[in-house]
């Protein structure tokens, strides 16, 4: 059943009361469509079809460019900078009628040749029409938005069981559920989920889907290898010490280092600090291993080499690799994230790159640029010949006067991450955060804090940030805000301005939060970017529908953990395994191992993105995946009590559907087992039961006619057996399930096979 | 109009309103496309487009200076190719592969396209350009769209290992690793391991559970309204509808020669495409961005490119498909003219591409640059040099490319994924 976001208070006030039911829809303070960009129609015309004409103008007609000196100057950012811009190019066209057009098309002399052709020059034509009362302004000529009220979106309680899958890797409790009524009851809930180990393990995940840092765990290349010996002489302490634990010293000091910037967003998160910290941090994070290669004795914590002869159970025990401590290092001036061993090799630089791999990474990740993104328009290669290219031509300069100056505020850093102050000398430059700003003298030997502490006084730093946790949450990217030549315009435009509306209202409530993280998600969540499930009738928008809600494969990071949730067994290499702690053995888990790569995830190495459509290989592992999940994890849940089953509370192992109670009791779990793999909640005659019903009664009548006639063994599959208890103690005879003459186990997990690979199942979805 | 009505399917979803939405048996029988992308780069003068060094830019201790094209040879060794007189090569070794190899050998199969103007020295751009046509975003690569029209129902219709592989939904792109152990066991899924008799499921057991699966699939697609969901649950669909085919794979998949990357991953390929399931591949080489010593690391890096090549030639022959298979080499730009402080070099946005295969005349060079590397304008009929002419883009090279692979004119290109209609029509590959 869909739900409706009504934004209009009273027309909401009005509404619940004539339907007498509460207010389980109403986001608090969710922005409608009365939020959109409305005003004159000149003024949204230029907003929606002029404004982004003027991006190719801006690299001369700015006040840095070589047409500064004309009566056209625009402002910059032209994103940002809509009414003043709309207020000059008025004033202009006042003055100067329709040269604008002429010039810029090159009909009349133009110094920077054609600029305006096709759809740019036509969208100019009639803007200048429209200002100097030519033509008149119509709403036809600008589409418009569309109110938040015609999106539908999941109910409070599907949109409770998304997130806490999403956050957790676990179902939500009953008494969760129970305590939903309205969207805004779930938010103590969605701040109990930010709490969790699965939460943490899903943010280390989104967090390196972007600064690909885990490149240096698993020992690819020892980070601490990555410091440099002469500043931190004790980078490889270990190695002085004779030890049978080395290995594992090793990779926890490894661990700790490699995971220094992933580690203090998660540590800012956790600590409810402002999420700017992560860049502003004077501080690096250490555990036990990793603070010895710092030289950071801190009594208690600092491992001991006494405690180099202890078991690796005893020593991991004493020293906790995940315990985190805070250290200042003397002559390093931290700056979060930007200033980790990590980083700064995961973007290295080069004596000719000077930094702008840096720059460019800073700039998409903390400052919503993406300058890459600024290529995409044509240069020709006669004209960047000169040596000063790079700080005159205008091809160059639309990306280089963005770059370099924030790439100069590496400057003290080396190409390996090592802190030299004065390290670059004369930086090609001046260090800032752009051409204007500049950074102050006194700050030369500690630029990337000054950085930071810039970029997170920029509005920039808020709305990528939401932008990151969008991505993290939904899989996809925000949208971007169209070119003014890109095909259907406006329908991108109209798509577009709907979403920023949201990522604009977040980012409000996320700087008003004291740039608390968490808010972000829990306002993405209850966003209908996140909820969506269908529009009105008459909203008719293919890029906003396909944009808009879930529709993604879940990673495989994620459908392991969600497998071990529903199954409370692990999809494993060791298949054989009836004990628990060799099933929670990482290593092992197929989704994390084989078959990571081939199931669309990354190794942070060569394969530096996800991939999120399936293909034949992806599916026959999702087949795969729920034939070996209905063999022995099916079998071994008979083995406890039905109150503590996972799958079967409601069945005993060869409850046969003969009779009218045992058939109500078998759609009774099929039901329970709707809910609690899939998340539907259906009445027990709802077809989805009668269906799944069916497959396990066809399963069940066939192969009790085998069994019969003797094609079929009565005994299951030695690998679906279940000879020794879960805790590898000898089980009696009687307590051993090696025998299935009624063919009722394996007809579960027939059942157990099929809705392990439900769409429902292996993708994040909105389909109620 | 059409462009808005396809939208209405989304841009995800783009060959979803064109494509079967089940699996075919396998009916390709048209050509493999291998694409190889130099990733991060490559400097054609140190290959296919030689310069050299001139007496001239040599110092007073003999080394040529900063401003050489080349450091590592002189202008008057550049090579000519044994079997194709109209080619010429840098003579050099790299990873203990002569390129004399691969020019000699392949020389008569082999057409240059010099002094490609590539219009951006951006890497993503780049990448984009050279497989997609169009600077700007949106369009898939050319390798998905041939696997598009070609097989779309394959579920390895499209193989890729990275580079530019976008496929906008036209095809459902499969990276296949270099484990034929797992693909086994993943093509006899229901089985315990592929050369065991037991089955998890018997025969009548996976019938019903297939058939429960596929009436559930149809009651979600009634229900859904967002296309970006139904366009998730089509895919789906497909995806589960060819699964089976995986075992044709397994049959075709001959023992490794060798570790190099090229080759590992295009001869998984061949096997696909010898089952009939692969009409195209995308084959990410290597570390091209040569900032810092370029000469040493264009050698290593374009030998192990070579050699991969020459070894997937081999193993088209061992296949019995070597008349079959289209060679693309390619990559996001060139590099500068002359040497960086750090005996590298920058990027440049005039570079070359390579290809061999059927309805390729080859032996050929099209296209030029003069001597500090600047791409020559050429007659857009004779493609001979002219100064009245234009200049070679990647978006005429695709255009070439989608009329060789015989796609131009397929409703998902003329409508969704057209070139821009000043693109000049170039006679490229006859």
């Amino acid at each position: 059943m869909y739900k409706v976001i009504f934004s209009n208070s009273l027309i909401m006030a009005s509404l619940l009361m004539y339907l007498g039911c509460s207010s389980d829809f109403i986001p608090n303070g969710i922005p409608d469509g009365a939020d959109a960009p409305s005003g004159e129609c000149v003024q949204d015309y230029f907003n929606s079809e002029v404004s982004s004409v003027l991006t190719t103008c801006v690299s001369c007609h700015s006040d840095k460019g070589s047409a500064k000196g004309t009566n056209l100057v625009f402002k910059e950012p032209i994103a940002s900078s809509k009414n003043e811009n709309f207020a000059i190019l008025k004033t202009y066209i006042e003055a100067e009628g329709d040269k604008v057009v002429t010039k810029g098309a090159n009909e009349e002399a133009h110094n920077g040749g054609t600029q305006l052709s096709g759809n740019s020059k036509v969208a100019m034509q009639l803007f200048v029409n429209y200002v100097n009362g030519k033509q008149e302004c119509s709403s036809a000529s600008v589409k418009s938005s569309i109110a938040t009220s015609q999106v539908h979106v999941l109910s409070a309680e599907a949109t409770l069981r998304s997130a806490a899958f999403k956050l957790t890797g676990n179902a939500p409790t009953e008494v969760e559920l129970a305590s939903v009524k309205s969207i805004d009851d779930l938010d103590p809930i969605l701040y109990d989920y930010m709490e969790t180990e699965g939460f943490k393990s899903w943010l280390k995940e989104s967090f390196n889907d972007f600064l690909l840092t885990d490149f240096y765990l698993d020992r690819r290349e020892n980070a601490e290898d990555l410091l440099n010996d002469e500043d931190f002489p004790s980078r490889r302490w270990y190695t002085d010490l004779e030890s049978i634990s080395e290995s594992t010293i090793r990779a926890n000091t490894n661990y700790a280092i490699a995971r220094e910037p992933i580690n203090l967003m998660l540590h800012v998160i956790e600590n409810n600090r402002p999420y700017s910290e992560i860049l502003t941090a004077d501080y690096v994070l250490v555990n036990p291993y990793s603070a010895r290669v710092y030289d950071a004795d801190i009594n208690g914590f600092t491992f001991d080499v006494g405690d180099f002869n202890l078991t690796e159970e005893a020593m991991e025990a004493k020293y906790d690799r995940e315990a985190l401590r805070e250290v200042k290092l003397p002559n390093i001036p931290h700056a979060g994230l930007l200033s980790t061993i990590a980083f700064l090799n995961r973007f290295p630089s080069t004596p000719t790159n000077l930094d702008r791999h840096r720059s460019a990474k800073v700039q998409l990740f903390f400052l919503d640029t993406d300058i890459l993104g600024l290529a995409n328009r044509p240069i020709n290669s006669s004209e960047v010949v000169s040596d000063s290219a790079t700080w005159t031509n205008p091809n160059c300069t639309i990306c280089h006067n963005i770059m370099e100056p924030i790439a100069s505020t590496f400057k003290n850093w080396d190409e390996e991450g090592r802190y030299i102050a004065g390290f670059r000398g004369d930086a090609v430059q001046v260090p800032g955060m752009s051409i204007e700003k500049r950074a102050p003298n006194d700050a030369s030997e500690h630029l990337l804090q000054w950085l930071a502490g810039e970029i997170t006084k920029d509005d920039r730093f808020a709305v990528s940030s939401v932008k990151m946790f969008l991505k993290a949450l939904t899989g996809r990217d925000a949208m971007k805000e169209p070119e003014a030549d890109a095909d259907d315009y406006l329908t991108k435009l109209q798509a577009y301005n709907f979403e920023n509306k949201f990522i604009t209202f977040t980012k409000e409530k996320f700087i008003a939060s004291n740039y608390n993280a968490k808010m972000i998600i829990k306002e993405i969540i209850k966003s209908p970017l996140y909820r969506a499930t269908g529009f009105d009738n008459g909203v008719d928008n293919a890029i906003l529908s396909s944009h808009l809600g879930q529709a993604h494969l879940i990673t495989p990071e994620a459908l392991n953990r969600k497998i071990y949730s529903v199954m409370g067994y692990y999809w494993s290499s060791r298949r054989y395994d009836t004990n628990q702690n060799e099933n929670n053995n990482s290593s092992d888990h197929r989704l994390l191992d084989e078959f990571k790569t081939l199931y669309g995830g990354m190794d942070s190495v060569n394969i530096t993105s996800r991939k999120d459509d399936l293909n034949g290989i992806m599916a026959n592992i999702q087949t795969r995946m729920a034939l070996q999940m209905g063999c022995f994890p099916t079998t071994r849940d008979f083995y406890f009590a039905p109150d503590k089953r996972k799958l079967f509370p409601y069945v005993t192992k060869d409850l046969k559907p003969l009779d009218a109670y045992s058939i109500e009791k078998i759609k009774k779990n099929i039901q329970y087992l709707h809910s609690h793999i899939l998340g539907e909640s259906l009445p027990i005659d709802d077809p989805e039961i009668e269906a799944t019903y069916k497959l396990f009664l066809d399963t069940y009548t066939d192969g009790r006619v085998a069994v019969l006639s003797g094609d079929e063994s009565e005994y299951l599959l030695n690998e679906c057996r279940l000879d020794v208890a879960p805790d590898e103690s000898a089980l009696e005879p009687s307590k051993q399930i090696r025998k299935d003459e009624y063919y009722v186990i394996r007809s579960w997990s027939a059942v157990i096979t099929y809705l392990l690979s439900d769409f429902k199942f292996v993708y994040e979805n909105n389909v109620e | 109009m059409l462009r808005r009505n396809f939208l209405k399917y989304t841009s995800a979803v783009a060959a979803m309103v064109l494509i079967p939405t089940e699996s075919m048996a396998a009916t390709y029988t048209g050509p493999l496309w291998i694409f190889v992308q130099a990733s991060g780069g490559w400097d054609p003068t140190s290959f296919c487009d030689p310069k050299g060094f001139l007496p001239s830019e040599v110092d007073g201790n003999g080394n040529p200076t900063n401003n050489a094209m080349n450091k590592s040879y002189a202008a008057d060794t550049i090579a000519t190719s044994t079997t194709a007189p109209a080619i010429k090569y840098a003579p050099l070794t790299g990873s203990g592969y002569d390129f004399a190899t691969f020019f000699d050998t392949y020389g008569k199969e082999l057409l240059i396209v010099n002094g490609i103007d590539t219009q951006t020295n951006g890497h993503s751009a780049g990448k984009r350009y050279v497989m997609s046509g169009r600077l700007a975003e949106g369009y898939p690569a050319i390798s998905a769209l041939i696997a598009g029209v070609s097989i779309p129902s394959s579920p390895l219709a499209f193989i890729t290992s990275g580079g530019y592989d976008e496929t906008e939904g036209v095809v459902a792109g499969t990276r296949l690793g270099d484990t034929t152990n797992t693909i086994e066991e993943l093509a006899f899924s229901n089985k315990l391991s592929p050369t065991s008799s037991s089955v998890y499921e018997t025969n009548a057991t996976r019938s019903h559970v297939q058939k429960a699966q596929t009436a559930r699939l149809e009651r979600l697609m009634q229900k859904e309204n967002m296309a970006g969901a139904k366009a998730k649950l089509q895919e789906y669909k497909l995806a589960h509808s060819g699964s089976n085919e995986l075992k044709k794979l397994i049959d075709n998949i001959k023992p490794e020669l060798d570790n190099n990357r090229v080759y590992s991953q295009g001869r998984l390929a061949m096997a696909g495409y010898k089952a009939g399931l692969t009409s195209s591949v995308n084959i990410s080489s290597g570390s091209f961005d040569t900032h810092s010593q370029n000469d040493t690391n264009q050698a290593r890096e374009l030998g192990r490119l070579f050699k991969g090549i020459d070894l997937l030639k081999q193993e088209a022959i061992d296949q019995g498909i070597a008349k079959r298979v289209i060679f693309v080499v390619c990559s996001d730009f060139g590099r500068t003219p002359g040497y960086n402080r750090n005996n590298g070099k920058d990027h440049w946005s005039v570079t070359s591409m390579m290809f061999m295969g059927p309805g390729i005349r080859g032996g050929r060079v099209v296209g030029s640059t003069n001597s500090r590397h600047l791409a020559d304008k050429v007659n857009p009929k004779t493609l001979k040099k002219d100064i009245n002419g234009i200049k070679i883009t990647y978006a005429h090279v695709n255009k070439a490319m989608r009329k060789l692979a015989g796609i131009e004119n397929e409703k998902l290109l003329t409508q969704y994924y057209p070139l821009d209609g000043t693109i000049e029509d170039l006679d490229i590959f006859a």
